[in-house]
């Protein structure tokens, strides 16, 4: 059963230049319980297209397309109801929380805060309840910290309470965008753990925005790879590791060093050329002027996306790659 | 290319450095006593967790911000020590690049004019070969020559850095600061800027002190690593023993929370999740000051700081250790299998 399902997703950004299209008919959906990565590089589309679905994106944009909530189209839907469904069915969680979090509210007041809207909780209730679940998403002393603003907190802290705030009307779906890219990578493993507890525990499903391939293969069920607004691969993270295809899936995983690896003995292969700037939907391949496979049918036809052996596996190439990538360790 | 100055005496020497910064309410101590040598024509990566306070080393390193206390050898020469007027006529010994090409170039100012400016101020080449030499250093950089009438927001975010790359060696330094130069690029774009730097140092043997988070792009560049926390470091040694047999507890849950890029092992590894998070600076643990968040701490680590010293390990190597649970062999016992929840 799908919680979402994405189709056709158009936003146009109108700027002083003409239109910029940010995702270009994107398709993606997104099953109960699970957590669902999307994996792209600045520019592509990746966090547009999750503000798009409740309506947060940026005001110069248009959307179009289907994006089903359970059974109903969010595109379609009044903005009073867009409204009750955001932060209780559909919550979010951004990289920055000290953006998202009021300064001058104290830890306790802002969480309980949308236990009261929501939920119509009354104080006391809303207070214990808050106790709960910051002790839920890993918060030590968490009665002690209610009086707390957010400014008194460590970066992970902060970005615990926002999952807190996020979880607090045990919503179906929750979206995270780059949630771990600002902290430290010891508190990241931290918040990752934090994360797939509350999808065991509390059954939602996850959608996890990220530019790091090791984020994707710590928490991921299912990966969608975008590039210029577009879902070019997506798969089981096992499969998708085990056998890219995609060459620019591909050329993201080669990107990385691997351990072992030195330049003395190893060279980096990166991606060269810049994300194409679409000013109307693509009628040829995106990736093509950047591609080493690119042939004259890439730059005449839209590749769609197309099943590939491989359970789930899909993806929009007209030469998929199929060789073995070696990664290889310890060159 | 790099001078040579004494054969094989180190480019830089660190000695007790310390830079402490007063604030409202206490002493933020966020260099609190440093030593490391830096050799001729060797990169050394530094790596860290915010306020660490490596950043402020490497600007130490360049004379941009002078230390509390200690000294930064240059070839010898504590720049600490020296007036003002000294120090400029030795700039062109050492240079720093940045996280953010676009704050270390004048948006104002051609590509040209940034690169030429280190070739004017130092006199390095004649003036009417100066434009020969900025086209030179600009392929050097992977750039074509006509980028020099270009402005720094015409390029992209790995060009500019490639830029601030060609600037930064103009004058041809002895030593390169890179502080996190590929943080806020793109996975596929620092992999070209990765290789550069490679590229770079090998042809013209400057010494590096790569600074940075990422230890993956720490391993792939580094010979030596040197690991901080809390404004001190706690390891260092050669780059294979330190990813293959890491010694400090802090430097195994550091490369524990890395996540690998493979689902498989990733899912498999075994790995301690870290209590808390890192003390403030201002008021820095008693004893080691990891000692409330390792698994392993027992009384002396809470009452007495470690020193770093020099341990020899079975296969020969030499590496550097603050640590009381490390053995004179390197060998130390492993952490508890079993992860520490979080809190």
């Amino acid at each position: 059963m799908n919680v979402l399902e994405v189709a056709d997703l158009g936003v146009t950004f109108a700027t002083e230049d003409g239109p910029v299209v940010a995702v270009d008919r994107l398709d993606y959906e997104v099953r109960e319980g699970e957590i669902l990565a999307i994996v792209g590089e600045s520019g592509c589309g990746k966090s547009v297209g999750v503000l798009s679905l409740l309506g947060l994106q940026p005001g110069n944009s248009t959307v179009s397309g289907r994006v089903s909530y359970r059974g109903e189209d969010l595109l379609t839907v009044s903005e009073s109801r867009l409204r009750g469904l955001r932060g209780r069915d559909i919550a979010y969680i951004f990289q920055d929380p000290m953006t998202a979090l009021n300064p001058l509210m104290t830890v306790g007041t802002q969480v309980a805060e949308t236990l009261r809207k929501h939920l119509g909780m009354s104080k006391a209730a809303a207070r214990e309840r808050v106790v709960e679940l910051l002790e839920l998403v890993g918060i030590p002393a968490a009665r002690e910290r209610l009086g707390v603003y957010p400014h008194q907190l460590s970066g992970g802290m902060r970005q615990r309470v926002m999952i807190a705030m996020a979880i607090a009307c045990d919503p179906k779906l929750l979206i995270a965008d780059e949630p771990t890219t600002a902290l430290d990578v010891t508190v990241q493993a931290g918040i990752i753990e934090t994360l797939k507890e509350l999808r065991d525990r509390l059954g939602m499903a996850i959608v996890i925005i990220t530019h790091d391939m090791g984020v994707v293969a710590d928490i991921a069920d299912r990966v969608v790879v975008m590039y210029a607004g577009k879902a070019i691969e997506s798969a089981p993270v096992v499969e998708l590791f085990a056998h890219p295809t995609h060459p620019y899936t591909r050329g993201l995983l080669q990107a990385v060093p691997q351990r072992g690896q030195h330049a003395t003995a190893h060279r980096l292969k990166g991606i060269s050329g810049n994300v194409p700037v679409l000013r109307s939907t693509a009628v040829a391949c995106s990736f093509a002027d950047r591609c080493a496979f690119a042939s004259d049918a890439c730059r005449a036809v839209r590749p769609e996306p197309a099943p590939i052996a491989g359970a789930g596996h899909t993806v929009a190439c007209l030469h998929p790659q199929t060789e073995p990538l070696l990664l290889q360790k310890g060159a | 290319m790099a001078e040579q100055q004494n054969g094989d005496a180190p480019v830089l020497v660190l000695r007790d450095l310390v830079k402490h910064y007063q604030v409202p309410g206490g002493t933020v101590r966020s260099v609190d006593g440093v030593d490391l040598v830096i050799g001729r024509g060797e990169i050394v990566g530094l790596v860290g967790e915010s306020g660490s306070g490596k950043s402020t080393i490497g600007k130490m390193a360049v004379a941009l911000i002078s230390p509390s206390s200690g000294s930064v050898e240059l070839d010898g020469v504590d720049l600490a020590a020296l007036p003002k007027r000294r120090v400029r006529a030795m700039r062109k010994r050492f240079n720093i690049v940045f996280q953010d090409p676009g704050s270390s170039i004048n948006p104002r100012t051609t590509v040209g004019d940034a690169i030429s400016e280190p070739l004017r101020i130092h006199r390095i080449v004649p003036r009417r070969r100066i434009d020969e030499r900025v086209a030179e250093l600009l392929e050097q950089v992977g750039l074509r020559p006509d980028t020099a009438a270009r402005y720094p927001h015409e390029l992209s975010g790995g060009q500019r850095q490639r830029v601030s790359l060609a600037r930064a060696l103009a004058a041809g330094p002895e030593l390169l600061v890179a502080d996190e130069p590929t943080s806020a690029l793109d996975v596929s774009v620092q992999a070209s800027v990765l290789n550069l730097v490679a590229d770079l140092q090998q042809n013209l043997g400057f010494a590096c002190l790569f600074i940075s988070h990422d230890l993956s792009a720490i391993e792939y560049l580094a010979d030596r690593i040197a690991v901080m926390y809390l404004g001190r470091i706690v390891e260092v040694a050669d780059r294979r023993d330190l990813f293959e047999r890491p010694m400090h507890p802090y430097t195994d849950v550091l490369l524990q929370a890395a996540p690998v890029a493979d689902p498989v092992e990733q899912r498999g590894r075994e790995r301690v999740v870290l209590r808390g998070e890192i003390p403030s600076p201002m008021n820095p643990p008693s004893g080691c000051s990891f000692h409330p968040r390792c698994p392993l701490a027992t009384e002396v680590c809470r009452t007495t700081e470690p020193a770093l010293r020099t341990v020899q390990r079975a296969d020969g190597r030499t590496a550097q250790v603050a640590c009381h649970l490390v053995g004179d062999d390197g060998v130390r016992a492993a952490l508890p299998a079993e992860s520490v929840p979080v809190g």
